[in-house]
């Protein structure tokens, strides 16, 4: 009897019985047992072998497990998930024109389908495996069984828990006895274990997370500081080339600019100007009175008229012309002598002024007005001043200037 | 060392011996011991060289530009490709050495599935390396990955290369969950066996707990069929896939469609030629000769020849059907592979892949441990020279012939390649010396003591 | 230790002399170009061979090796990270003009006309200005010799122009040591010399120029030589000109210049001449007409005869090519004058004929066969032919020819002649030599060279570079500090051409004026403002100069015309018909009647003009280093040609380093067996092995080796075009990679084999008279399945649908597209080491394929553009999508997506695709994203970069995109006017210049474009079209008109060797 109460020393005495454990040299001893406690009725009982013994599981009477159900569940997600992605990716989010191919084609998706069906089945078998059997377990009332420990090795154990209903110490001992066990032992509950980690692997797992925390610490600081830098940007690529698109720097030049003025006298292809009525507004030496044949008196180029007059004079000289555009105002306003007021041009001189000389002074400004020649089009320039003339007509003009059927609204 | 390997665990136990407990103590020992046997220091010393050499080249070729390596046009992919589907090749027997020999019940192959399996993950580690660094733009992998970005990029699912990330991984991933897996029982033995408390601590939590309760045996053993299932087919799938990178080309020389079989069995061959390889030094250093025994190995060098003659049919069939299409340039291609620029590559491949392993029809050759490691290695050169043929000669000499051209490697790609060569057996030797090199649980379970209850009744 | 055996290989090659068996003892390397041609007789085994190719290059290029150093000489620091400052954004600072000039708009770029002077003949060009910086050259479609069209070294001139290596400053060597000084102190000294030379009127005052053909330039000398009458102006080129002027010299008594209306020829003979090229007077004109003659579908083809030594583009193109001696061309041309005029009955006037002249070559069978042929076809096109004599012919030749044209009553239907003023009285070598004899007589006080590198180029009997030292005061304008630099008391940094007012003359004598795009980036000057300069004018205004050498453009409209248009209209010389004197009986030599070939000690040697380089000026130039040369698709090299039969009775292997003696004189440079090359005949190209160059071209103070070798060490005065009496040695092969860009391994027997099984194929060729019989003959050369698609494509070209059509009828193979594209697309200059190993990065390439045996090959050319196949396989297989479709049909490569797989270039059958294994761009120009970008010279070489085009950088994919940003700039310009693209509005790069118009883009939805029309055409295929990719790129089979007499012997269809 004694050496059946061989305790392990550190084993607390008053801790209660977890089972009783029966070892067995052989595997067909352990089975045998097992059909002898299965008859018995047991429930709450489990035997332990180093590997497993052929024909345990109808003898201890197991159920088959439901693992396969997981898998299956899994491997189907991987294929729809696999249809999705691609489906998804190449033929709806953005859709490829690719070698002339169709933007969905199941053939070309087959091979991803196969492999996430595995992959997520895979990891599901062996992630249920563990949940079946309730892995990980840390610690466990046999591990304080010294003879357990041959569990791995060369022994199988035999338990039967005491919370099984139809535990008694002294009867299930007997019945143990019956199958002729190595020896048998009792099992206590673990008393020893401290379920808390031991403070060192708590103290790494501090300093891990610590750890994990710092990169996105870092980036938030980035992400949420201003630097006078530009952003870091390690691998550069292709995002700065060393080429000069319009209007770059080039510190090779004095100025600093990679734009260069073109040199004085040189005339671009297809620039040669002919026309002075077009280009200069001369007809001969006088200015041109007309317009150049370029321009055709229409609606169109009155619009066009209209439009770039609203965009280039306007600011000074007004919507109607009479110099009281929003610059002139506001420089009254200032009230510094300096200020030179920008014309009205529906005075009579200019009224009466050539259109080509107009054209003139568009080009090559007037007074403090600067020169349109390089920002506003020939043509354009041609069309402001149809435009000119109309706004100057219509301050001078008189009912009578009105079409007849207009002239009836009015009365 | 070899002290421990003179009983024969596989007989009937010796008076005062038991049988399950030789099995444990060969295999634990190797591990717990000391001083593991010079070979393995010296081995170890040499992997790390090697090593070295490895991540010198490719930081070499990550600062420089792959120019450095002899990729040229026309021959845009040599040897970094080479070297990724070599040993893609090589991760092929594991896998299917402990799943489908495991399916068709092949109780023999619980003596070499463990480092067969360790031996897959390490050669698709060092496959894996290869299309990174391979690629113009190192830093830009993940470009391949369906990770949503700002240029609105996502993948092309058209592409075998995309095909070949989504295999590569998902075959790496599942070896590796087989392969722990499989360990989780024989952790727990080294646990138990454990006399330093940082032993105890680390292989109790990769065993994870495991008491070898029948109720977890049970869901175990259902566990492992189903994963065994699952690789089987994926096993296949990995080199079909990678041999789609050819197959879908139009490149004479690369687009038939006989490459998906052809490449598997070159898979396989290729595979248990390096499980030989590894097996015969192993067994001699480890004391494993009781456990990996001749019979063993002549089961492989079966394998080998019949695989070899496979690939072998391969490679006459490929010829049938350039005669037999007609095509000019595809009959072409197979003309200059033999007799071209390249036929020394060619021939070599041809000798090493399907001449020598023949030597194997004599029984006395595929019994003696030191030809099987020769013919191993043979075996393994040989089918490094496929790859090479297939990629490097079709490319060379392709539709125009004014856009020829003519690989030449430099030390870079060789430094790369053998360097190769060192990551896979500093993890090897790793294994060799911290895991469970032999399944013991399923030893035990196989065992005829496990069984001799049988007689009983 | 690869490192050191680069720095060693190189140093052994480059500089030729040294590559000599001792220096390169125990390489064991063989040079692996040409091979091809060895194994056509003998094919060594496998493999001992696989050894050899395994042995010698596994050594490779580390990135910053001697070889790639050539490119990365301002990047010192490239390699190492400036600082983290390198590691952030760049920013991009914008500068407008304050006030921007009329006609401008940023980012938008306008034409200038200007021209560009090479020996006296200018061509017509339009400069393309984008934000006032010149970035590309185009030709002038309004010039008579460009009409549009602009060669490989006019389009390269814009690199030029940005070459870093430019002088930059005034350099004087007063004093021995060299100093930079400036303009002022120059004008001071020079000053003080010529008011010294005044008084005596300038006796010691000598000016030695290049042929130009300016009028200001010729006021300004006329004002020198007015200011010191006493003083002597010479000219002096190195390339062949002689001969035409002392011929016409000898048959009209003064000297002409020969004008060819080809248009109106029907049978075509050339004499050593490659008229087509653009180093031939009016070349770039020739090629677009005489081509333009030879479109099948007009029914009636010319026909061309090329007699020559070296395969030119004219033997090329030709119907009949004769290789034969360029020495022996002389009896050949008298043998033609006897039998001709025996038969034609010529006007007493000519004179007597030439007797037959008792020549060795003529009694060959073959030649005799030739010949016969072709005096029945002259004679049976009476007034519809045309002879052109080659320029290195000598004097007899031209005018023996001249009387050959006149025999044959084509003068004035097929040949012009106008006066040629500008000619000198003797020849450039006289001139040279008197001038040097006066240096080392010491009579010369001051010697004034006007541009060109005599130092270098003057024939090696004249020792003209060691007597520039006896003048008191030499001064030298020149772009470079050159090998005459050094030795001048005053080097002048020279005015680009596109930095400064000239004026120049067609060879018909149009007048253009030269515009400069740019202001002087170095303070240049030409030399119209030094010669005012020198004349007392201390700032000379050279608009003003130019204006007022043109009085009848005084006014502003005339003026702004003649700018505007590029050439003042009606100045072309008036055409004469000069009076023919009698050719007195010429004088034959052993050599010129000499039988076929020539055993060692009596061959000859071709000295002819670079076609890249021409005679060393564009040395350092990457863009025409790089360039493959048209036939030998040679780069980064010159050789010397043998033709094969004559390299197998020298011994000679290919690539083979060998001493070629002409008299006392040797140079070693690499044999280049040549297909198609006469026996017993050798040419070298001049202008290589510059020791003063640039960091491209050699610049030995710093330790960058030449490239190629000197020819000018064996060129002397006798002999000066054609030297004989010359013997080879060979010392066998020296490890040295030959980089070219085909063929650049063994092809071996198998090769050889496949290779003439499918061109024929490939490059679909046949008879005017199959032509006739069976238009679509081309549908039947290839037999394949019905195209099939598996998928119906998912779009419908409706929008435009962009396409290109090739005629390979019109293709000359001169390459101008290649380098017209390299400078439009920002493409990488990779360097002689990369290209060896097949990396070059051009997008366009020109195929050159040899068909039969390799005595009498006959020569194709295949541009290879991206094909822009609708169902691109190099598409479906890249990962990221990097490549794909856009809905006009173009394949779009997305940079920033690459990541360089590389497989899409795997599986692209046509191998157009370019990968940038290092960082080619950015090295080459000196800026990697981590240096800091100060560096001037790095600035100046950036801009020569296309602002529409992305630079590429390294792990890249790229290849030809049919010049998208050039579609997309007209779709905005005719989207802002809502007006649709016009037919012919869209030209990519390589179009553009073309001088034949051989590639045409277009809509193919549109049916009135010309690409569409072509495209219909019987004779268009698509190149590997049975692989179903669609392409859109077809090619016009080719269409020869073989003499009857002369066929089945020479007709294509005996290519399977």
């Amino acid at each position: 009897m004694s050496d059946e109460h061989q305790h392990s020393p550190a084993q607390p005495s008053e801790a209660p019985l977890h089972g009783l454990l029966a070892e067995y040299d052989r595997p067909e001893q352990v089975l045998a047992a097992a059909k002898k406690i299965r008859d018995a009725g047991f429930t709450k009982w489990d035997t332990f072998t180093p590997f497993p013994v052929h024909g345990i599981d109808e003898a201890m009477g197991i159920k088959m497990t439901i693992l396969p159900w997981f898998t299956l569940c899994a491997g189907l997600t991987g294929l729809g998930g696999a249809i999705l992605l691609q489906w998804w990716t190449n033929a709806y989010d953005y859709p490829w024109l690719i070698a002339g191919k169709p933007m969905w084609s199941v053939p070309a998706n087959v091979p991803i389908m196969f492999e996430l069906t595995v992959l997520l089945s895979a990891i599901t078998t062996l992630v249920g495996m563990l949940m079946l059997n309730n892995l990980p377990l840390p610690s466990h009332p046999l591990d304080h069984v010294r003879r357990f420990a041959k569990v791995s090795d060369d022994k199988f154990f035999l338990l039967i828990e005491a919370s099984d209903p139809k535990f008694d110490d002294a009867d299930t001992r007997a019945l143990l006895n019956g199958t002729h066990p190595a020896a048998i032992e009792a099992v206590f509950e673990d008393r020893i274990t401290v379920d808390k980690l031991p403070t060192g692997l708590v103290y790494g797992l501090i300093i891990v997370a610590v750890m994990a925390v710092v990169p996105f610490a870092l980036a938030a600081k980035a992400r949420y500081t201003k630097s006078s830098g530009t952003r870091i940007h390690i691998i550069q690529d292709m995002d700065s080339q060393p080429k000069y698109k319009a209007q770059r720097e080039n510190p090779f030049f004095a100025d600093n600019r990679a734009t260069r003025p073109a040199i004085d006298g040189t005339v671009a292809v297809g620039d040669a100007r002919e026309d002075d009525h077009f280009y200069k507004g001369k007809q001969g030496d006088a200015w041109a009175r007309t317009f150049p044949s370029e321009i055709t008196l229409s609606e169109a180029t009155m619009d066009r008229g209209r439009q770039r007059f609203g965009i280039y004079c306007t600011p000074c000289h007004g919507q109607a012309g009479l110099g009281d555009g929003m610059v002139a105002k506001r420089a009254d306003s200032l009230a510094q002598g300096s200020w030179i007021p920008p014309t009205n041009i529906t005075q009579d001189y200019l009224r009466q002024m050539p259109v080509g000389q107009l054209f003139s002074e568009i080009s090559n400004a007037v007074r403090n007005m600067p020169a349109y020649g390089p920002q506003i089009k020939t043509e354009d320039r041609w069309a402001i001043i149809m435009y000119v003339r109309a706004l100057q007509r219509s301050k001078s003009g008189n009912v009578n200037d009105l079409p007849p059927d207009a002239r009836a609204s009015l009365k | 060392m070899a002290a421990i390997s003179d009983v024969n665990p596989f007989e009937a136990p010796p008076k005062g011996a038991n049988m399950f407990a030789q099995i444990t103590d060969n295999v634990s020992r190797i591990a717990e011991t000391e001083k593991p046997p010079r070979a393995w220091y010296i081995a170890f010393g040499f992997a790390q060289i090697l090593l070295i050499i490895f991540f010198g080249s490719l930081g070499y070729v990550i600062w420089n530009g792959i120019g450095v390596w002899g990729t040229m046009m026309p021959v845009a992919w040599a040897f970094p490709i080479v070297n990724f589907v070599f040993w893609i090749g090589i991760g092929h027997a594991g896998t299917l050495i402990s799943a489908v020999l495991f399916l068709f019940r092949q109780n023999w192959r619980t003596a070499i599935n463990r480092f067969a399996e360790a031996m897959t993950i390490f050669a698709v580690m060092c496959a894996g390396v290869f299309p990174g660094v391979h690629i113009g733009r190192p830093w830009l992998p993940y470009y391949m990955f369906p990770i949503p970005n700002q240029m609105d990029m996502w993948p092309q699912f058209r592409s075998p290369l995309e095909w070949d990330v989504f295999a590569v991984s998902t075959y790496a991933t599942v070896s590796i969950l087989f392969w722990y897996m499989g360990m989780i029982p024989d952790f727990a033995t080294f646990r138990d066996r454990a006399t330093t408390t940082v032993r105890r601590v680390a292989y109790g939590i990769v065993a994870m707990g495991w008491r070898g309760s029948s109720r977890q045996w049970h869901v175990y053993e259902r566990a492992y069929l189903i994963l065994a299932a699952l690789a089987t087919p994926l096993v296949l799938s990995v080199h079909s896939v990678v041999s789609f990178d050819f197959a879908t080309a139009q490149l004479p020389g690369w687009h038939t469609t006989i490459f998906p079989p052809y490449f598997v069995a070159g898979a396989i061959f290729g595979g248990f030629a390096m499980v030989v390889t590894l097996a015969v030094p192993a067994r001699q250093f480890f004391g494993l000769k009781r456990i990996i025994t001749i019979r063993h190995l002549e089961l492989m060098n079966k394998v080998i020849m019949a695989t070899g003659l496979l690939v072998g049919y391969a490679y006459g069939m490929e010829f049938f059907i350039a005669w037999y299409s007609g095509g000019k340039y595809e009959q072409f291609t197979f003309i200059n592979r033999a007799f071209g620029p390249y036929a020394w590559a060619y021939w070599t491949m041809i000798s090493c892949n399907v001449i020598l392993p023949q030597l194997h029809w004599i029984p006395k050759f595929r019994q003696n441990p030191w030809c099987t490691l020769a013919i191993g290695l043979v075996v393994n050169v040989g089918m490094w020279f496929e790859r090479f043929v297939i990629i490097c000669t079709s490319l060379s000499r392709d539709f125009l012939p004014s856009s020829w051209g003519y690989f030449v490697p430099t030390p870079i790609d060789l430094a790369t390649l053998g360097g190769s060569f060192g990551l896979f057996f500093t993890l090897f030797l790793l294994f060799c010396r911290y895991l469970p090199m032999v399944a013991m649980a399923e030893v035990k379970a196989f065992s005829p003591a496990a069984h001799s209850h049988a007689d009983h009744h | 230790m690869s490192s050191i055996d680069a720095k060693k290989r190189l140093s052994i090659l480059s500089n030729a002399p040294a590559a000599s068996p001792s220096s390169s003892a125990g390489d064991t390397a063989k040079p692996t170009y040409w091979r091809s041609l060895a194994e056509l007789e003998q094919s060594p085994e496998f493999l001992e061979f696989a050894a050899r190719e395994f042995a010698a290059p596994l050594e490779q290029e580390p990135p910053n090796s001697p070889g790639r150093r050539r490119f990365m000489q301002i990047m010192g620091a490239s390699m190492s990270l400036a600082g983290l400052d390198a590691c952030r954004w760049r920013e991009d600072k914008i500068l407008p003009l304050s006030r921007r000039p009329e006609g401008t708009i940023p980012g938008t770029s306008r034409y200038f006309a200007t021209a560009m002077e090479l020996n006296g003949n200018a061509v017509g060009l339009y400069a393309s200005s984008y934000d006032g910086r010149p970035t590309k050259i185009e030709g002038n479609p309004s010039h008579p010799d460009s009409l549009g069209a602009a060669s490989a070294y006019h389009q390269a001139s814009v690199l030029g122009l940005y070459d870093p290596d430019r002088s930059d400053s005034v350099v004087t060597h007063a004093g021995g040591a060299r100093k930079t000084s400036s303009w002022a102190e120059f004008g001071k000294v020079a000053g003080a010399a010529l008011t010294a030379q005044r008084a005596a009127g300038g006796a010691g005052v000598r000016v030695l120029a290049e042929r130009s053909s300016s009028p200001t330039l010729a006021e300004q000398k006329r004002r020198f030589l007015a200011a010191f009458p006493a003083a002597k102006w010479v000219t002096f080129e190195p390339i062949a000109n002689d001969g035409p002027r002392a011929g016409s010299a000898l048959a009209f008594g003064r000297a002409h210049r020969t004008h060819y209306a080809f248009e109106a020829a029907q049978v075509i003979v050339t004499l050593d001449a490659d008229v087509v090229h653009p180093t031939f007077p009016a070349g770039l004109a020739n090629a677009r007409v005489i081509t333009k003659g030879r479109a099948p579908e007009a029914g009636e083809m010319s026909r061309v005869y090329a007699i020559e030594s070296a395969v030119t583009l004219t033997g090329g193109i030709s119907d009949h090519r004769l290789a034969l001696r360029s020495s022996a061309i002389k009896a050949l041309a008298a043998y033609l004058d006897s039998a001709i005029s025996a038969k034609a009955s010529p006007l007493p006037e000519f004179g007597a004929a030439q007797a037959a002249p008792a020549a060795e070559f003529l009694k060959d069978a073959k030649v005799a066969k030739f010949v016969e042929a072709l005096v029945g076809d002259l004679l049976a096109n009476v007034g519809r032919s045309v002879i052109v004599p080659g320029q290195h012919q000598p004097a007899e030749v031209h005018a023996l020819v001249h009387r050959l044209n006149a025999l044959l009553g084509n003068v004035g239907r097929t040949v012009f002649y106008t006066e040629d003023t500008a000619a000198e009285a003797t020849s450039d070598v006289v001139a040279l030599k008197a001038l040097t004899d006066e240096l080392n007589a010491g009579t010369v006080d001051t010697l004034l060279i006007l541009g060109g590198n005599p130092a270098f180029t003057a024939p090696a009997d004249i020792p003209f570079a060691d007597a520039i030292g006896k003048a008191k005061n030499s001064i030298h304008l020149s772009l470079y500090e050159d090998e005459t630099s050094e030795r001048v008391g005053w080097h002048l940094p020279a005015a680009h051409y596109l930095e400064s007012w000239g004026d120049a003359q067609a060879f018909d004598g149009t007048l253009s004026i030269v515009q400069p795009l740019i202001a002087p980036l170095h303070g240049g000057k030409s030399s119209i403002e030094l010669l005012a300069m020198l004349l007392g004018n201390a700032e000379p205004n050279a608009l003003e100069l130019v204006r007022a050498t043109h009085p009848d453009l005084s006014g502003e409209h005339p003026w702004r015309k003649a700018l505007a248009a590029g050439i003042v209209e009606g100045t072309a010389a008036a055409r004469v018909t000069p009076k023919l004197n009698p050719v007195p009986a010429v004088t034959l030599g052993e050599h010129e009647l000499a039988g076929l070939g020539g055993q060692n000690g009596k061959l000859e040697l071709l000295f002819t003009a670079d076609p890249k380089i021409i005679d060393g000026r564009f040395a350092n130039n990457a863009w025409l280093q790089e360039l493959p040369e048209s036939l030998t698709k040679l780069t980064w090299d010159n050789a010397v040609f043998i033709s094969p039969r004559t390299a197998k009775e020298l011994g000679v292997n290919d690539a083979d380093s060998i001493t070629v003696t002409v008299g006392s004189r040797q140079v070693t440079l690499l044999a280049l067996i040549a297909p198609g090359h006469a026996d017993g005949s050798l040419r070298i190209t001049l202008g290589y092995g510059r020791k003063s160059a640039g960091h491209i071209g050699g610049l030995v103070s710093e330790n960058i080796d030449p490239v190629g070798g000197n020819a000018y060490l064996v060129r002397s005065s006798e002999g000066y075009e054609i030297a004989t009496g010359v013997s080879v040695q060979s010392h066998g092969t020296v490890n040295y990679r030959v980089s070219s860009t085909q063929d650049i391994y063994t092809v071996g027997d198998i090769g050889q084999q496949g290779t003439q099984e499918r061109l024929p194929e490939l490059v679909r060729e046949g008879t005017l008279e199959e032509f006739k019989k069976k238009p679509d003959f081309v549908e039947e050369i290839v037999e394949h399945n019905p195209l099939l698609s598996l998928w119906v494509p998912p779009v419908s070209y409706d929008g435009h649908k962009w396409g290109m059509s090739i005629d390979l009828n019109k293709c000359i193979g001169c390459s101008a597209c290649v380098t017209a594209c390299q400078a439009e697309n920002n493409i990488p200059v990779v360097g002689k080491e990369n290209v060896a190993k097949g990396r070059e990065m051009l997008w366009l390439r020109v195929d050159r394929y040899y068909k039969g045996e390799p005595e009498d090959a006959e020569v194709s050319f295949q541009p290879i553009p991206c094909q822009q196949c609708e169902n691109a396989p190099c598409e479906q297989v890249c990962p990221v999508g990097a490549t794909m479709h856009s809905h006009e049909g173009l394949n779009d490569m997305v940079y920033n997506r690459c990541i360089g797989t590389r497989y899409c270039s795997n599986n692209c059958p046509y191998k157009v695709r370019r990968f940038n294994f290092f960082n080619y761009n950015m090295d080459t120009i000196g800026i990697t994203p981590y240096t800091p970008t100060d560096d001037p010279k790095a600035k100046v070489k950036a801009m020569v970069f296309n602002p529409e085009v992305t630079v590429r950088s390294r792990g890249v994919m790229e290849k030809c995109t049919f010049c998208v940003q050039r579609i997309q700039n007209v779709k905005i310009k005719a989207k802002n006017v809502k007006r649709p693209i016009e037919d012919g509005e869209i030209k990519p790069a390589c179009q553009q210049t073309c001088p034949t118009g051989a590639i045409v883009f277009g809509d193919l939805n549109d049916g009135k474009a010309e690409v569409a029309g072509l495209h219909k055409l019987p004779r268009s295929y698509a190149l590997l079209g049975e692989l179903n990719n669609r392409p859109r790129v077809q090619y016009l089979a080719r269409i020869k008109n073989p003499n009857p007499a002369l066929s089945p012997a020479q007709a294509p269809k005996t290519e399977q060797g």
